[in-house]
């Protein structure tokens, strides 16, 4: 009978991110990835006897501006809680989270067709050391403790996901926004930005949730939908032929494509959860919230649609350009620079972010910079250059970083648009191919591409295409006028 | 939750050798027969201390977890240093490369 069924799909995610502080979140060591191995602890977030946790205004002030972001409530109150469990990487035995009363509840995370994703929860806590287990380390492994009390907020949704794809669609939503209010960097490499994900299956109209599992090392958002998806298909596997699923808490394996089961429920943690004994609550005054609303960066949403009315863009270059906040930024400056928003989507959109992608460039250390490119916008706005050698150009701005004008006159890609120049190489191209000419001047007009592609050939690519094409019709013309005469 | 419920000073604690067995496996602690004998006692005497708190009248009490602090204080978000490299592993029994080396675990 089971398999008959159709299944409908509940996905949960559970997103962990790293918050952009300058220093941890209880302690004044820095929050900051590549040190070292074990130089940016300290008593407190070694978790040795006596010390207190003292918490950080601007962990709080990120968390709060998730809450804005996200739309949640924002609790005055919010207590601290001690999440107990025993491994190398957490050295005083538990981690301080928030359980009962977290700082933010509900919320919503928007997704691009319009739907939105209710979110359950937003809390604060600290992150756990980073534990290494090398194939040549035998009986060991290693701990590296600089990431124990990393500022995080987790962001809980509901189980209100129903296919891989929109888990995708839900985490990509998330991470812009988070990077648009410089709450996180959410660089997935770097452990910034982590997901786990709840995953269960039951028969299409039934309201009681089936048995879920959990699954873990999810390093990249596709992971996340590759990993669902292998997943939701061994659920209804089981499901199909009368098995039922255990609930497990499981590993996802990019390499071979598979999950690993971790450990089942019996052997499941249990938190023993408390009120930390050593922070008193949280407690938020409206001034605060007020000031952190005030100044809550602009979000996505609507900055794209602030980039398609403000600039007259399409929307879907608008969506493009504001689907990361250093992109939109660039685009921002670079416009601020050079007048025509359409022509600079076009080439931002175009061979700018060809490039980026083609020499593996970051935003960080870019040597185009947003008045360097509209250096070269003008350039071409003007028939200064041809399309083919501002691409070049661009190359050689982002290997020398050296202005447009500059480059272009130094690799002698200055396009020829003098009208007496121009006219005498078109009259030359025309002696040298008479036949050609011959068939033209009889109708076959396709052969006016051909001779304007010798035109270009010999002036190396330079000749003005705009100050060309008009030249060449009259040159045409006249030979025309000549052959009836 | 064991420890939340003795907070609220409601719940009549028992604990027999399964529990301690149990909070024993959570602690990653191998313990003998013997142990968990004796620990089964030594923590039910603690925990029944414990219960002397229920005995007061606290019903028009609100939850509280300290009496001089209504709010935690928070501190700018502004380095101070760390130990001394070298320094946060030097206690360790075992440590190689300014890594903490300790026994296997997975998962």
């Amino acid at each position: 009978m089971s398999g008959d069924r159709t299944y409908e799909t509940v996905i949960g995610l559970e997103v962990h991110a790293h918050l952009l502080t300058e220093t941890k979140i209880f302690c004044g060591c820095e929050n900051r990835f590549g040190a070292p191995p074990n130089s940016l602890v300290c008593p407190v977030c070694l978790g040795m006897p006596g010390v207190l946790p003292v918490l950080n205004e601007q962990a709080v002030e990120l968390a709060i501006r998730a809450g804005l972001a996200f739309e949640c409530t924002i609790h005055e109150r919010s207590i601290f809680a001690r999440k107990n469990y025993f491994y190398p990487d957490l050295p005083k035995g538990y981690q301080i989270s928030q359980f009962e009363e977290p700082i933010c509840e509900g919320g919503r995370v928007p997704l691009p067709d319009g739907s939105e994703v209710a979110l359950i929860r937003i809390h604060l806590e600290e992150d756990a050391g980073k534990s290494f287990h090398p194939e040549n380390g035998g009986d060991h492994s290693f701990v590296d403790l600089n990431r124990c009390g990393v500022p995080l907020i987790e962001i809980v949704s509901t189980p209100t996901i129903r296919s891989p794809d929109m888990a995708y669609d839900f985490l990509v939503s998330l991470k812009q926004i988070l990077e648009f209010t410089g709450i996180s960097d959410c660089n997935m490499e770097e452990g910034s930005l982590r997901c786990d994900a709840n995953v269960s299956l039951r028969p299409a109209g039934e309201i009681n949730l089936g048995t879920k599992t959990e699954l873990k090392n999810l390093n990249s958002f596709r992971a996340v939908r590759d990993g669902l998806k292998v997943e939701i298909a061994r659920q209804e596997k089981v499901l199909r032929s009368g098995g039922e699923i255990v609930q497990e808490t499981l590993l996802w394996d990019a390499a071979a494509q598979k999950v690993v089961t971790m450990r089942t429920k019996e052997e499941s943690h249990d938190y023993r959860y408390f009120p930390e004994p050593d922070l008193p609550p949280l407690i938020l005054t409206a001034e605060r919230l007020e000031a952190a609303r005030s100044q809550l960066p602009e979000l996505p949403v609507g900055m794209r649609i602030r980039f398609a009315e403000a600039y007259g863009l399409r929307e879907y270059d608008a969506a493009v350009l504001t689907g990361s906040a250093e992109l939109a930024r660039f685009f921002e400056e670079t416009v601020a620079h050079f007048p025509d928003p359409n022509q600079a989507a076009n080439f931002v959109l175009g061979p700018f972010l060809r490039l980026m992608k083609e020499k593996n460039l970051g935003w960080a250390d870019l040597p185009i910079t947003p008045a360097r490119l509209a250096g070269l916008l003008d350039l071409l706005a003007e028939g200064s250059i041809s399309a083919a050698s501002a691409r070049n150009v661009l190359e050689s701005m982002a290997a020398t970083g050296r202005d447009a004008a500059r480059l272009t006159e130094s690799l002698g890609l200055t396009q020829i648009s003098d009208d007496g120049a121009i006219r005498s190489v078109v009259r030359e191209v025309l002696d040298g191919n008479a036949p050609q000419v011959a068939e033209y001047l009889a109708g076959k007009e396709k052969v006016f591409g051909f001779l304007v592609g010798q035109v270009m050939k010999a002036t190396r690519g330079k000749g003005n295409p705009k100050v060309v094409t008009p030249i060449m019709k009259e040159e045409l013309a006249g030979r025309a006028g000549k052959k009836r005469g | 939750m064991l420890a939340w419920s003795i907070f609220h000073g409601a719940v009549k604690v028992a604990i027999n050798s399964d529990d301690a067995r149990r909070v024993a496996a959570l602690a990653k602690l191998g313990l003998t027969d013997d142990e968990i004998v004796r620990l089964t006692a030594d923590l039910s005497k603690i925990l029944s201390s414990f219960e002397l708190l229920g005995e007061v009248d606290g019903e028009e009490v609100a939850p509280r977890l300290r009496t001089n602090v209504d709010h935690t204080p928070e501190r700018e978000d502004r380095p101070v240093g760390s130990l001394p490299e070298g320094k946060g592993v030097a206690g360790a029994p075992d440590h190689e490369n300014g890594l903490f080396r300790v026994p296997k675990v997975l998962g």
